[in-house]
């Protein structure tokens, strides 16, 4: 061929080889991308399209032991709206928003940042909620096929009325999820506690578990922490195939229903928890009127059925209302109770830690007959105060201390049932540390009373179904080497006999403690709450028995010596002047317990010799066949007689003016 | 009418003679990409709410396009020749009035609106007007194109409308018309010292071609180099990739890639239709594909190498180059090669002013088909 003069074929041969590395260039993309990286892109494609869908499983509800309800469930209205059925003319679009913020009182635009209401807030948001405008754009770019509340948890009434709108309101809907509603609110706050998110440090454990966590709250404390796994359930969850805008296209693969969570009905008795906290409240008030100084606003008070352990109310003030944190946790609420000085949200039954003065006698009164220290016969003569011998270590010359009864003019001869009826003091010295003039060459010692301590409970949880419980402290050789740095020494020894000194312990520790001697058979009850639980339709899955811890090796005579002891408090003891209750014989134990911690230190009461003290009274009846064992602890109550004592005697006529009712 | 159609012959059989050079294998190639295109759009927009209605438009745009492809192929392209600085002028004045009306409409403006009837796009007419005009200018100055003023007037004269489709703004129409001028001034025999120097002033000149830039066009660019800048902007680049790499070799099946048919991958009809292919049939359809476009480009240079003058084979070369270009442009973004510019595939993706564009450009190559040189080989 002749090519024409305007043709350079090596030229138009460039144009080719261009064309040439193009497509080479193409084609070694392409094998990379399809052949090379083939699986790795499907898996892409498939993470796109599949996603897992939880649905959410219905908590279980917690009743009272007469079947009220103390939490449920209850419908929660959000105003939801789906972007994709909006309207697209902007006219329309700008008539929703109006009519959803002129019944929903929600904000069409975001309000700048320096209008927000603190108060409304939620932990970790400081800015004020979002407008409507701004809500449906954010969705509208995520997953305009899902629904976003637009106005949380609005009126039952405002959801009916826009309900009856929907017609006229494309794309805006009514959600109902349930919320988590606490009826009793403050009154069973303790016992019943508060749900929270799934925060990140637990997340993964959840998540595991079929949680979704940005959904799903878990229990932060009461039984709905404790009982979390039963009354969570099991939320359901199904694979799906969705489209780029999040709409479900179809199922794939097998579907997993939620499991509903199981109901508790617990031991409490709502009418006698209300009772209760009044007695307690009432008492304060009373006392609070004829002190100067600080109020006492510190109590705890507990009520059970010593016979199978259940704990039929608990008490512990201050309280906090639980109602408040059931859509969220607000801040400045929640701020307040962490600081305050008494812990509101702490339940002081369980987890607070006291002296316990006079009602820890009962550890060496039993140590002393049961290790022949004393007969129950013998007289020890109290004058008052005594001198005893502070030693380190057996050789130790010591020095000597006065130690003084709470009767500063002392009981005078006094034998085992006075020593407890009486409370008094110096009996006690005698028989944990030893007095020689008295006729108690040597006492209980440190290492026996720490092990009567155990078997009546002390040092060691009671197993109550309830988050945070501390076991108190009963003070012993190792223990003071190892926390105090010093040898234990012989004073330790008599003041810890008269439950004062290092020995703490809870205030149901105190009341379960009591139980041996209550039921005059040495069973150490084990407490208990949950008295059933129960599947979605309310039969019986499960059904509370009667436990004991142990059988306290404390011989029945003795056991029984000490349950006459305590009848004889009420008779011509400490407990004398309590009022008794028409037709119900009643016994029971009285304590004052001197106490100097962080608080009264910066109040600057801790003077020697005029400690401040805690009020405590346990008492039961009727005292034949007891159905009833109260403990109440007012912190700084100063007297247990006076101020503990007629709060127990007040919840126990109830208890049995209510009984005969029934 | 004879003038216009034949300054040969005006006799029948002597028509059915020119009519014996038409191009069949180019018209072929380009009804399977048209054909391939179409059940493509049709997959891409299945049952989609607005969008369902493509794959009969894109027929109906076929069909107008292959009349054009019959009545320009019947035209003699010499005929071009002599209106070119008309159509220059004509395209000058659209273009300007387009950026008039821009400015005072504020916003980009790219399209004339004849009583609601039918749309022009003046910077495509403008890409078919490029190749006319550079085709003509170097054509005339075949002899003197050793001379490297007149390298630098053909620089003024195809910049100008490259500046004022930029303008609009259109990136890409700007990009093709400076590849048409490239591959023309190329073929047409520029000194490879000229060339050179040129490319030394167009690097020195980058820097303000940045500046003239739109901020969206920057950002393209800034995000092809950097892809981890703005994720976002990235997600029609990753789902393009996800489907063609899901494809495999044989591809998912017509009518069944998850990425496609779920809509992950976005403008799947149009500038993503190739990732679309690819996941649907794999790296045979792709290839097939791109084949068709070599088929193409191969037959339109040599209806350039036997045009019988110098303004048919410049305006085959240009013209070839463009919709090949074009095609690699739009190939390169859905691999991830090539920044996003918003190229379609030339006769494959959807999109009815592009179609038409192409068909007179093709239209205009089978007249110069036609009247080519009677040696046969």
């Amino acid at each position: 061929m002749n090519p024409s003069p305007f043709v350079t074929p090596w030229r138009v041969g460039t144009l080719y080889s261009l064309m040439a590395i193009s497509i080479i260039a193409f084609t070694g993309q392409l094998l990379r991308l399809q052949v090379i990286q083939h699986e790795e892109f499907s898996a892409l494609a498939i993470e796109n399209r599949q996603a897992r869908i939880n649905a959410p499983a219905q908590r279980g509800v917690i009743y009272d032991r007469n079947g009220i309800i103390l939490a449920h469930n209850i419908p929660s209205y959000d105003v939801v709206i789906t972007p994709a059925e909006l309207p697209e003319d902007d006219l329309r679009l700008q008539e929703i928003y109006q009519r959803i913020a002129t019944v929903t009182g929600a904000p069409i635009n975001t309000p700048p940042l320096d209008a927000g209401n603190a108060s409304r807030n939620r932990i970790g948001e400081d800015a004020p909620p979002p407008g409507i405008t701004e809500v449906v754009f954010l969705q509208e770019s995520i997953a305009p096929y899902e629904s976003v509340v637009v106005a949380p948890n609005v009126d039952r009434t405002v959801a009916l009325t826009l309900s009856e709108e929907l017609r006229n309101l494309p794309g805006v809907g009514i959600q109902i999820t349930p919320m988590r509603d606490y009826p009793t609110g403050a009154l069973t706050s303790h016992v019943i506690g508060y749900m929270g998110p799934i925060t990140e440090a637990v997340k993964d454990f959840y998540s595991e578990r079929g949680f979704d966590a940005s959904r799903d709250k878990i229990g932060y404390s009461g039984v709905e922490a404790f009982m979390q796994d039963t009354l969570a359930g099991q939320n359901g969850s199904k694979l799906i195939e969705q489209d780029v805008a999040g709409l479900e296209l179809r199922v794939i693969g097998e579907v997993k229903n939620p499991i509903p969570g199981r109901s508790i009905m617990l031991t409490i008795d709502t009418q006698l928890q209300a009772i209760s906290e009044a007695a307690l409240r009432q008492r304060m008030k009373i006392e609070n009127q004829s002190r100067d100084g600080q109020p006492v606003t510190n109590g705890v008070v507990i009520s059970m059925n010593p016979q199978t352990g259940e704990i039929l109310s608990m008490v512990s003030l201050p309280n906090y209302d639980n109602q408040q944190f059931a859509r969220y946790i607000p801040v400045d609420y929640y701020t307040e109770l962490l600081n305050h000085p008494h812990k509101p949200l702490l339940n002081q039954a369980i987890s607070g830690e006291h002296p316990p003065g006079s009602v820890y006698k009962l550890v060496v009164a039993s140590g002393a007959l049961q290790e022949e220290i004393v007969t129950p016969e013998q007289f020890v003569d109290d004058p008052g105060e005594i001198e005893i011998v502070n030693r380190y270590f057996p050789n130790d010359p010591g020095k000597t201390r006065k130690v003084v009864c709470w009767k500063r003019d002392g009981h005078g001869p006094v034998d085992f049932m006075t020593g407890i009826a009486q409370s008094c003091d110096v009996y006690f010295y005698a028989l944990g540390g030893g007095y020689e003039e008295g006729g108690v060459t040597n006492g209980l010692g440190i290492d026996k009373i720490f092990q009567y301590s155990e078997w009546l409970g002390y040092n060691q949880i009671t197993g109550i179904e309830l988050p945070g419980e501390l076991s108190g402290l009963i003070p012993n050789r190792d223990w003071k080497r190892i926390n105090i740095g010093e040898n234990w020494s012989t004073g330790d020894t008599y003041i810890s006999s008269i439950g004062q000194g290092y020995v703490l312990s809870t205030p149901l520790q105190v009341l379960n403690s009591f139980t041996p001697f209550i039921n005059k058979d040495g069973a150490l009850m084990k407490p208990t709450i949950i008295r059933n639980i129960l599947d979605g339709e309310g039969n019986v899955v499960k059904e509370f028995q009667p436990q004991i811890i142990h059988q306290t090796p404390i011989k029945r005579s003795i056991i029984e010596k000490i349950s006459l002891a305590l009848r004889k408090v009420m008779v011509d003891g400490t407990g004398e002047k309590l009022e008794e209750l028409n037709g119900v014989t009643i016994a029971g134990k009285t304590g004052t317990a001197e106490y100097c911690d962080n608080i009264a230190q910066e109040a600057g009461r801790c003077k020697f010799g005029a400690w401040p003290a805690h009020a405590w009274f346990v008492g039961y009846g009727p005292y034949e066949n007891p159905e009833i064992a109260v403990v109440a602890f007012v912190y700084s109550g100063e007297e247990g007689s006076t101020v503990a004592g007629p709060i127990v005697m007040e919840i126990m006529d109830a208890y049995f003016e209510l009984e005969k009712l029934k | 009418m004879s003038t216009l159609f034949s300054q040969k012959s005006i006799t029948g059989s002597k028509r059915r003679e020119l009519w014996r050079n038409f191009d069949w294998l180019l018209i072929a190639a380009v009804v399977l990409l048209l054909t391939m295109g179409t059940a493509m759009i049709r997959s891409s927009t299945f049952e989609h709410p607005t969008l369902y209605d493509t794959p009969r438009q894109q027929i109906q745009y076929a069909i107008v396009g292959f009349a054009l492809i019959w009545i320009l192929a019947s035209i003699d392209y010499r005929y071009w020749q002599s209106l070119s600085k008309f159509i220059y002028v004509l395209i000058i004045i659209s273009l300007l009035v387009l950026f008039v009306i821009g400015v005072v409409a504020g916003g980009a403006q790219r399209w004339f609106n004849f009583f609601e009837l039918f749309y022009i796009q003046p910077s495509e007419l403008a890409k078919i007007g490029s190749v006319i005009w550079i085709a003509s200018f170097f054509a005339n100055r075949r002899n003197q194109l050793n001379q490297f003023r007149w390298i630098l007037l053909s620089i003024i004269h195809a910049g100008i409308p490259a500046a004022l489709v930029m303008a609009q703004p259109d990136l890409s129409s700007a990009v093709m018309i400076i590849i048409v001028w490239l591959s023309i001034l190329w073929t047409a025999g520029v000194r490879p010292k000229h060339l050179a120097i040129l490319s030394g002033a167009s690097i020195a000149g980058l820097p303000a071609i940045w500046i003239l830039m739109e901020e969206y066009q920057r950002n393209r660019v800034i995000n092809f180099l950097n892809p981890s800048l703005d994720p976002g902007a990235q997600y029609n680049v990753r789902q393009a990739l996800i489907s063609v790499g899901s494809g495999g070799w044989f591809g998912q099946g017509y009518n069944q890639a998850s990425q496609v048919q779920l809509r992950f991958l976005k403008v799947r009809h149009t500038d993503f239709i190739f990732s679309a292919t690819a996941a649907e049939f794999g790296l045979l359809g792709v290839i097939a594909i791109m084949l068709l476009f070599v088929v193409i480009g191969w037959r339109i240079f040599r209806i350039g190498n036997n045009s019988q003058d110098a303004f048919g084979a410049y305006l085959c070369y240009g013209m070839g180059s463009m919709i090949f270009a074009q095609a690699c442009f739009n190939i390169g973004m859905n691999l991830n090669l090539l920044p996003v510019i918003g190229l379609p595939l030339p006769f494959f993706s959807y999109g009815g002013s592009a179609l038409i564009t192409l068909s007179i450009g093709l239209g205009i190559v089978q007249s110069v088909a036609i009247n080519q040189n009677k040696y046969e080989y």
